[in-house]
Order: structure tokens, then C-alpha cells, then sequence
């Protein structure tokens, strides 16, 4: 006799889920693994977030033109941001933060998400691509050396990377888990004998309004998936966004050219790309790229093992035979 | 004398049946690789059209259209 036991708590500015099935005598263990993983989850933020005036991140952005010498975790991440943004031609950069806080995204999305921040709140700042080369790393002594005049958002990483770490560090032993850290999800395994963790894709368009809180209270979904060992995320400009004068801003920016992501207009306007990968980390960053990308060129250029769904403004779908295979071989791979 | 251009002739016919019959083999196998495979490997890329996501049948492992699955176990959404 099997049970899911589950997890919530809000971190990162979202909400966290963490799901296991565990036998009937391994409760008070998978009990003791979500209570890891959940106080690890803190420690993440800690270390990553650059909202938080002590965090790791920010001594290391405050750092920069000197080496620092980071914890294991944070090297980590940060490592592998730059490994990314390498394998995506600099389409994911981690160096963005200066381009972000000149669109006005200085404080947390608690704060101003959906609403008129001002053109004051912005921080005139000078952003050039492709910095990310600029970062040296030493794994020896595990020293990052940021190139004076550049800083690090690890907001389109971390929690991708931190729900890969979930499962690998605390969840393993168990034969079946989700983890979903503000949308950005791991699934291994079967929640009962013979199927798979259902994932509903949302639909885009129910974002929330000016002063609405970030996410609806029922979330409408326009596909599913079910997935048994594959990281899902999804990314877009449609929820995380403010005004500032007047002017829609998304936390998306694009690196080739610094300024957020323009609003779409129109009915076959795509709003969202979901991307499926071996890790959640890979999901995470390869859903930016493809939106950034749009469509259909967002889809066709993943690379192999890693496939996609375009969501358009008039709440159709498209997606290209890959996904399909995909979604087969999860399937194939239990049976 | 006479023979050598024909004994080298019918090698060289020979050589010419055999390069042929090895490109046929050759063309044959790619045939019925993807025909199994499903996936032509030099195809253009395909350019789908929105709402393309078949199969829409609930456990064939394609994409679950809405109203299909129920309550989801998880969601992903732009984040």
C-alpha cells in the first residue's frame, strides 16, 4: 500500500509543491525528506535570491571586479548558468540583471507585479551581451570573478536547478515524486501502478489583472502531459509583468537586444512556450529560449531530447512531432 | 590479346553491377529506416500549424487535450 504525502510552502516569491509517494511504513521517512527538502529550499533562497540584501548573490553582484569565493551551491548554480548560457548562443543570460533593473524590476514581483511602478523606481545602468564569457569561474577553489560593471540574475535558473537538486539530494529513495517550484516542475516516477504524474499546461490568457494577485485562484489548463521522468516549465511574457509610465514592462528580457519582451498583439500572438527536458534546469531555461525564439522557430531549433508546446492568444496550440515522441518514450520507458 | 579488354571490361561491368546493387541496398535500408522509424531524417523541418497535437486520446502517451485528465497533479505555468 502506497500514499502520496505532500508538501507546500511559498519561497522565491511563489509556490512551492512537493509531492512523494512512499509505502506505508516509509511514511515518517518521506515526511522527514519533505521537511529537507523544504528547509533546504529556504537555504536556496538565501543563497540566490538578489532581493535579499544579505544573500549570497548579492555580496557576489557587489563583488564584482574581484574574486569571490562562493559556497558550493552557489558556485554551482552559477556555473551552470554560464554552461547554459553557452549552450544557448547567450539566448539565456545570466549577466541580465543590469537590463532588468533598468526596466524597472528592482524589487520583488510581490511588489510590483500588475501595477504602475513609476519611471523613478528604474536604475540607469549600462548592459552590453554576451558579458556572460567575461565570468570566470575556477572550480579548484570554487572562485567566481565577475568583470567589474557586471552582476548576475539567477531567477531564470534557480529554481529549475533547485528542483533537480530536490530530487537528487532528498527525494531518490522513493519511487515516485513531483516537484513544482512555482511551475517550473520535476516528475519521476508513478503516482499509482501505470500512470503517470499528470501536468496541465495553464492557459496563459488567465493571467491576472492590475492589482490581482500573480496567479488565479483556479487555473484553467489547455493540455496535459503525463510525464513519469522529465523536468516541464513554461515561459512567457503574459503574467510576470508592470507599468512604468504607462508602458507594459515583462520580467523577460531579450539578451540580444536588453529590453524586456514587447506585450503581443494580436489573435495568433504566442504567449507562452512550454518545454520538456530531462532535468527541470534544462526545462527551465530552453522554455525562455524558445519564446524568445517565437514560433515556429522556438520549437524546431531545441535540441535533441528536449521538446515544446506554443500557446497563441486565441488559446490554440502547436507543438511539432517531437513532443509526441517524447511523451511516448516516458511512457515506453515504465512499461 | 583480344581477351584482357574483355576479361577487364567484364570486371569493370562487374565493378559497375556491384556499386549500383550497394547504392540500391543503400536506399532501400534508409526506405525502411524510416519508414519504422516514422521520422525522415533529411525532411525538411515541418512547419506544424497551430493546434496541431494529435493523438488526442487520453493514455496513448500524446498530448491530453482539456477536459481529458481531470485534475492535474501539477500545473506549469509561466513562471
Amino acid at each position: 500500500m502506497t500514499r502520496l504525502l505532500s508538501r507546500h510552502l511559498r519561497g522565491m516569491n511563489t509556490e512551492f509543491h512537493l509531492t512523494v509517494r512512499a509505502e506505508e511504513t516509509s511514511g515518517a521517512e518521506a515526511e522527514r525528506a519533505l521537511e529537507a527538502s523544504a528547509v533546504w529550499l529556504g537555504e536556496v533562497e538565501r543563497t540566490c535570491s538578489r532581493f535579499l540584501p544579505k544573500s549570497e548573490l548579492c555580496a557576489l553582484n557587489a563583488s564584482a571586479g574581484s574574486p569571490f569565493t562562493a559556497s558550493a551551491d552557489l558556485y554551482a548554480v552559477v556555473a551552470l548558468a554560464i554552461a547554459m548560457a553557452a549552450r544557448t548562443g547567450g539566448l539565456f543570460d545570466p549577466t541580465i540583471l543590469p537590463a532588468l533593473l533598468a526596466a524597472g524590476y528592482t524589487r520583488s514581483f510581490d511588489e510590483i507585479g500588475q501595477r504602475e511602478i513609476g519611471v523613478a523606481t528604474s536604475v540607469a545602468t549600462s548592459w552590453h551581451s554576451g558579458r556572460w564569457r567575461d565570468v570566470a569561474l575556477d572550480a579548484t577553489t570554487r572562485t567566481i570573478t565577475l568583470p567589474a560593471g557586471v552582476a548576475l540574475d539567477l531567477g531564470g535558473v534557480a529554481k529549475g536547478w533547485a528542483a533537480d537538486e530536490v530530487a537528487h539530494r532528498f527525494l531518490r529513495a522513493f519511487p515516485a515524486y513531483l516537484i513544482d517550484l512555482g511551475g517550473d516542475l520535476r516528475a519521476h516516477g508513478e503516482p499509482e501502478p501505470g500512470k503517470g504524474w499528470i501536468i496541465g499546461v495553464e492557459d496563459p490568457r488567465a493571467a491576472p489583472g492590475p492589482g490581482a494577485p500573480d496567479r488565479a485562484e483556479e487555473p484553467r489548463y489547455l493540455a496535459g502531459v503525463e510525464l513519469r521522468d522529465s523536468g516541464v516549465a513554461t515561459s512567457g511574457s503574459a503574467r510576470r509583468w508592470w507599468l512604468r509610465a504607462g508602458r507594459r514592462m515583462s520580467h523577460l528580457i531579450d539578451p540580444r537586444s536588453g529590453q524586456p519582451v514587447e506585450r503581443p498583439a494580436g489573435e495568433r500572438a504566442l504567449l507562452a512556450c512550454t518545454a520538456l527536458a530531462p532535468s527541470a534546469m534544462e526545462a527551465d531555461i530552453y522554455a525562455k529560449v524558445a519564446f524568445l525564439r517565437g514560433y515556429p522557430a522556438g520549437l524546431a531549433t531545441l535540441p535533441a531530447g528536449i521538446a515544446g508546446l506554443c500557446v497563441f492568444a486565441d488559446g490554440t496550440l502547436a507543438t511539432l512531432p517531437g513532443l509526441e515522441t517524447y511523451l511516448r518514450a516516458q511512457r515506453q520507458a515504465h512499461d | 590479346m583480344s581477351k584482357r579488354p574483355e576479361l577487364s571490361q567484364m570486371r569493370r561491368s562487374n565493378w559497375s553491377l556491384r556499386i549500383v546493387a550497394a547504392i540500391l541496398s543503400a536506399l532501400a535500408f534508409v526506405g525502411f529506416w524510416q519508414a519504422a522509424s516514422g521520422a525522415p531524417r533529411n525532411a525538411p523541418t515541418p512547419t506544424p500549424t497551430p493546434g496541431e497535437f494529435a493523438p488526442p486520446t487520453p493514455g496513448s502517451g500524446g498530448v491530453l487535450p482539456p477536459g481529458s485528465f481531470g485534475a492535474p497533479h501539477g500545473g506549469t505555468h509561466v513562471s
